[in-house]
């Protein structure tokens, strides 16, 4: 019984410290699941497969100044909070596509 | 079975419980007392058994006994204490946790420690009950720092969201969450202490859950502030362009009526800051830019530059309430305008109930000075400062003179010859509490300083008058127009406007865009609503404009309708009932006097669930 229990918490511990330390692995999944949802996006607006999309360029890390993304539209106002994100270069058909990620969003942003 | 692993794991548990035990024991009879208040009690000679049972004879509980002093750390019912102050072996009362809580919330919000939060809220004042409009995101009322509730009674104490137009102002992206935190998160001991932690906020969501929003919702918002009688708004949200006469005058006309409008002034500087890059609407004269600083008071980088500039407050690395639950740290000047909005709030709680603009001038005042001497376009006219700001105002209770105040705007900043014939000019007219004043009929309207014969008619608004300025002879290029307003007290007002002449370069006009939005049934998703709106190729909105459009669903065509856009350059068409699935427009003309359409319709679809 005390071994049960004392094996409980050692797993209670092993399971918060896993938690805790689930943000530092964060930056390289966000990247993946950005550069998926950006091709997702784009595969729909164009017809194609996905798999027919490259990357047409490093994946670069961008502070954008507010929730634009760097990707303003008329008539428009955006939170003004830096906002982490990256942008992407995808290819498809011979045409270059820019995205802008940041907070979740993931924008087309050609301009 | 190996030993050492059951041994260990065995003494983690004893040593885990232990820790476990004493935080219960600590919690349940010490910090959690009811009726109870902590106190540090010192005597004339090292406490002994004696000592101990007179605390415990008062009803105390005992938390220490030290060595190193003569003292004992206990909580007793108030009455005790009052009893012990009597007490000739007694030397000290002293009370005990409270200020470590505060300090531990002001450590964790730099920035309102920073501007003095913490020394205006020991001397009492938290901005009791004073209301602020968060215009953002919404605000997740249901964190426990901004009181877990919605509705009177509640820290957020109403609001409205004009992006799903609905009465639920719940935030869906967290940025709104963050702003209302900085202006009055609770004292409470937990996490971030706002500036004015008893204030009452107002959530009015115009942002989207991507942040970003349109100015027809601000113009609304405002009207809901005047409504509602708020009197300080924080708008951490902007834009680079201008976004036109309506707005800025929903702002002009709001501030007339007494609203004290903060603002970030936007995220577009540079190291250098020598650009104007001060975004809308901190640019308009009728609201406080506010710039970003950090924690050794410069200016962070980002933050706009410009003459418009008004006052600077920190900005970088600011912690704050995470929708959701938590905190998070987030840089820009959206952090910097509500730490100006909570002070404004400290500022209103006094004895002098001070206007809008006595308020505004005390924050410029009371400010310090960073940057080059007085006020420059890096910093305004300082870091704010709440003690310096509230201990002026008390110091020194404002006793306004009597004045009139005129706040005047015309319907277009630039007309064309020819195809204008006359502006329409709007005087909003207020005394000097920033009351409106009825009944006046006292105007003398000077055109670039002569005058000129305008009849000023009040509207159903209250203190808003119009009148009609002929354009006829006016010559291309700048000019201004100045009305003063006489009140039954013989006291005069002057409000200028200025506006160009010119002959219009447009020549075509375009679709600029298409924007849908539900409405109506119980959850505003009965029918749809197709919004397009025109512009010319100068960037300008083209009212009067005749819009015909082919609406499809899935791909079919189900409907065509034909509308006349209105003075945004916009017309919206309603479909009723509309039925799910995925909605495009087409435009099929576009008619507009003089202006040739360019025959595009830009990309759009909804996705109706």
């Amino acid at each position: 019984m005390k071994r049960t229990l004392g094996w409980a918490l050692f797993g209670f511990f092993l399971v918060a410290c896993t938690v805790m330390g689930r943000t530092e692995a964060q930056p390289e999944q966000d990247k993946a699941a950005v550069v998926q949802a950006a091709k997702k996006d784009l595969a729909h607006r164009l017809n194609v497969r996905q798999e027919s999309i490259e990357l047409a360029g490093p994946i670069e890390e961008v502070t954008w100044p507010n929730s634009s993304l760097g990707c303003p539209e008329p008539g428009m106002n955006y939170a003004q909070v830096l906002t982490p994100g990256y942008r992407i270069k995808l290819q498809s058909g011979g045409k270059v596509f820019e995205y802008h990620t940041g907070k979740g969003v993931v924008k087309l942003c050609n301009r | 079975m190996n030993p050492v692993i059951s041994k260990w794991p065995r003494r983690l548990f004893f040593v885990a419980l232990s820790v476990f035990v004493s935080a219960i024991t600590d919690s349940v009879s010490w910090a959690q007392q009811p009726n109870l208040v902590p106190v540090l009690i010192g005597f004339n000679r090292q406490p002994g058994p004696a000592q101990e049972a007179l605390v415990r004879g008062a009803g105390g509980r005992i938390k220490y006994t030290y060595r190193l002093v003569p003292g004992i750390a206990a909580a007793l019912p108030q009455a005790a204490i009052d009893a012990l102050h009597r007490n000739p072996n007694v030397t000290s009362v002293e009370p005990d946790g409270f200020f470590h809580k505060i300090d531990a919330e002001l450590d964790n919000t730099w920035g309102v420690k920073r501007i003095g939060g913490g020394t205006v809220h020991a001397d009492g004042n938290k901005g009791l009950n004073v209301p602020v409009a968060v215009i953002d995101t919404g605000i997740d009322y249901k964190h426990p720092d901004l009181g877990g509730c919605l509705g009177a009674g509640c820290k957020v104490a109403g609001g409205f969201d004009f992006v799903n137009n609905d009465s639920d102002p719940i935030d869906d992206e967290g940025h709104g969450t963050h702003v209302a935190g900085t202006v009055a998160a609770l004292d409470n001991g937990v996490g971030v202490v706002g500036v004015a932690p008893e204030a009452k906020l107002y959530g009015l969501k115009v942002l989207n859950a991507s942040g970003s929003g349109s100015f027809s919702d601000v113009i609304k918002a405002l009207q809901w502030v005047v409504d509602n009688g708020i009197k300080i708004t924080n708008n951490s949200y902007g834009s680079s362009g201008d976004p036109g006469t309506l707005v800025r005058a929903a702002f002009d006309n709001s501030y007339a009526a007494g609203v004290l409008h903060i603002a970030s002034a936007g995220n577009s500087g540079s190291c250098a800051g020598k650009n104007d890059s001060v975004g809308y609407p901190a640019k308009y004269a009728s609201v406080v830019a506010v710039a970003a600083t950090n924690q050794s008071d410069a200016r962070a980088c980002f933050s706009s530059t410009g003459s418009a500039v008004e006052l600077s407050a920190p900005g970088v690395s600011i912690n704050s309430t995470r929708m959701g639950g938590g905190y998070v740290v987030y840089s820009g000047t959206s952090m910097a305008s509500p730490h100006v909005a909570g002070v404004a709030a400290l500022l209103t709680n006094t004895a002098a109930l001070p206007s809008n603009a006595e308020i505004r001038s005390l924050l410029a005042s009371t400010a310090q000075d960073l940057g080059a001497s007085g006020k420059d376009s890096l910093y305004g006219y300082g870091l704010v400062n709440a003690a310096a700001a509230v201990a002026a105002l008390s110091s020194s209770p404002v006793t306004p003179a009597p004045a009139v105040k005129v706040v005047l705007t015309t319907d277009k900043t630039s007309y064309s010859s020819g195809t204008d014939t006359h502006a329409t000019l709007t005087a909003v007219v207020t005394n000097e509490y920033g009351e409106s004043i009825s009944g006046l009929n006292a105007f003398v309207t000077k055109l670039d300083g002569t005058e000129a014969v305008v009849d000023f008619t009040e509207t159903a608004s209250a203190g808003t008058y119009t009148g009609t300025l002929s354009l006829s002879g006016v010559d291309p290029g700048a000019h201004s127009v100045a009305v003063t307003v006489t009140d039954t007290r013989s006291v005069s007002g002057t409000g200028s406007a200025s506006f160009s002449m010119g002959t219009s370069s447009a020549n075509s006009v375009s679709v600029a865009a298409i924007d849908y939005a539900t409405t109506g049934g119980k959850k505003n998703d009965k029918h749809l609503n197709t919004t397009v709106q025109a512009r010319d190729n100068d960037g300008r909105a083209v009212s009067g404009a005749s819009v015909s459009i082919e609406l499809s669903r899935d791909g079919t065509r189900i409907a065509t309708a034909t509308g006349t856009t209105g003075n945004t350059g916009t017309v919206t068409f309603v479909y009723n009932n509309a039925p799910s699935g995925t909605y495009t427009t087409r435009v099929t003309d576009v008619t507009a006097a003089g202006l040739q359409w360019d025959g595009i319709t830009p990309a759009n679809e909804f996705k109706k669930p």
